[in-house]
């Protein structure tokens, strides 16, 4: 499960060398801060938690039993610590599913602002991807990470399945059903920023 | 297959991840179905945009505070592995002070059994002379002298002589006593140097100016011989009671095990104590 080199660079670490974590840092610093980007819809906070998984790899790394990927581990790890964040911060903001509706609405309003600008052909696949994040954005948690995770990241059934800690069946199923609630908020988009076009 | 069903199968068959059966059925399906072949285009082409969101650059800042962040949490770190080797060092620790407490136990024991051995021989060999003074007759008491003369002085002479007198109630040893009152000091000596070799042969064959045990020996020949085998009698008995002692000090090593034991367990108690203490 784990190769050789990564195995002595896991045990350095667990030994206590700094130098060998420095490396396990720059081995995976791009892949969880991206993943906490996805998950968590903005940079600033994928930054936070960059550190803290980091930090929590570092704290526990001695807990790694070795008959399952340190990749696959260290995932768990940042999709865990995701999930809490989102949680936490849901709890923060308590009327942030009512205001969704505003905040949509800004949004547009922002795009028809932008639309009255020139329009730039290279920045249309960028206008995609940017309706796609923010329709993903709008997922509940489990439906977000396992399309970040499947669809952006391409893992495949069985790591999902791993870093989720549910079997292959639960992944399916709940894939099918955010890429459904996906497409509905796409259509949703679609539609309405057709409305606002005729008007 | 119902266009439901097909629905909720699409995103499987997209990334292949149906069964055979299923992808021939959703294939059929497919065929005719307009609705369920524009879900399936839909579906698809949302998934292809998705594929094409690409990752971001981690701002470069984000390497150095990570490290920043892992050398503040260090102690932390630390006191990770400080708890991590807490409970081994601990039961470590106390193995060391097992052994330590077993052999503090075989020594103290071992010292324990030669005063023992030490003291109930003592304590036999009184009993003993006891009871031969008090059963025997004055061949003992002659006995005792023998090894009273070992002090060599003149006035133990003169004390072992009145108690002959006082133990022995025949005329003739009161004689001999006064007899010995006028010896000097030359016979004393040699007596002794007599007495010490400790054999009725010695006594017989001993200086002429010995005549008080010479005469004695003559007369209580019978008792003589009574003697000899007593004194048989008595190594006898010394050889019962030494295995009496090795016996007792079977049953002391018996009484150590069973301290020693005790002390294990308590110890192991204590142990185990503590260990589920640092691990909470």
């Amino acid at each position: 499960m784990v190769n050789d080199l990564e195995k002595k660079l896991i045990n350095k670490v667990i030994k206590g060398s700094d130098e060998a974590f420095e490396e396990l840092v720059y081995k995976y610093e791009k892949k969880i801060y991206n993943i906490a980007y996805h998950i968590l819809g903005n940079e600033q906070d994928a930054y936070d938690i960059s550190q803290e998984v980091f930090l929590k790899i570092y704290n526990n790394i001695h807990k790694f039993k070795f008959n399952s990927s340190f990749s696959t581990w260290i995932h768990r790890i940042v999709v865990n610590t995701c999930i809490d964040e989102y949680r936490k911060n849901n709890r923060r903001k308590t009327f942030s599913l009512d205001e969704s509706v505003d905040l949509e609405d800004s949004s547009l309003n922002r795009q028809l602002a932008d639309d009255t600008q020139p329009i730039d052909y290279n920045l249309i696949q960028k206008e995609t991807v940017n309706e796609i994040r923010n329709a993903i954005h709008k997922l509940n948690i489990d439906h977000k990470t396992v399309i970040v995770l499947r669809d952006i990241k391409g893992y495949s059934y069985e790591e999902i399945a791993e870093i989720i800690n549910c079997n292959i069946g639960t992944v399916k199923s709940r894939l099918s059903r955010a890429r459904k609630s996906l497409k509905n908020i796409l259509l949703k988009n679609e539609e309405q920023k057709s409305i606002l076009n005729v008007k | 297959m119902k266009c439901e069903n097909v629905q909720d199968l699409l995103s499987a068959y997209i990334d292949g991840m149906c069964s055979d059966e299923d992808k021939k059925e959703i294939e059929k399906h497919l065929e005719h179905c307009e609705e369920c072949r524009k879900e399936y285009n839909i579906l698809k082409s949302i998934i292809k945009d998705i594929n094409s969101i690409e990752d971001i650059e981690a701002p470069e800042s984000l390497h150095k505070d990570i490290i920043n962040k892992i050398s503040k949490a260090q102690p932390q770190r630390k006191k990770y592995i400080y708890k991590k080797w807490l409970p081994s060092g601990i039961a470590a620790g106390f193995v060391l002070i097992i052994v330590l407490s077993i052999i503090g136990f075989s020594t103290l024991r071992n010292w324990f059994l030669i005063n023992s051995t030490d003291s109930s021989y003592e304590k036999s060999e009184a009993t003993q002379i006891d009871e031969e003074s008090i059963n025997e007759n004055d061949v003992n008491v002659q006995y005792e002298m023998a090894e009273t003369y070992d002090f060599g002085n003149k006035s133990i002479l003169d004390e072992n002589s009145s108690q002959v007198e006082g133990r022995s109630s025949k005329d003739e040893l009161e004689t001999n006593s006064v007899m010995m009152d006028s010896k000097n000091k030359n016979t004393i000596e040699e007596e002794e140097l007599t007495c010490k070799q400790n054999t009725t042969n010695s006594f017989v064959t001993s200086n002429d100016s010995n005549n008080i045990t010479f005469k004695m020996y003559n007369e209580n020949n019978s008792e003589n011989i009574n003697y000899n085998e007593k004194s048989e009698m008595h190594n006898k008995e010394e050889n019962i009671e030494e295995k009496n002692l090795n016996t007792q000090s079977k049953e002391i090593s018996l009484n150590n095990k069973i301290y020693i034991i005790i002390f294990l367990i308590i110890f192991s108690l204590i142990d185990i104590i503590i260990l589920i203490k640092t691990k909470k």
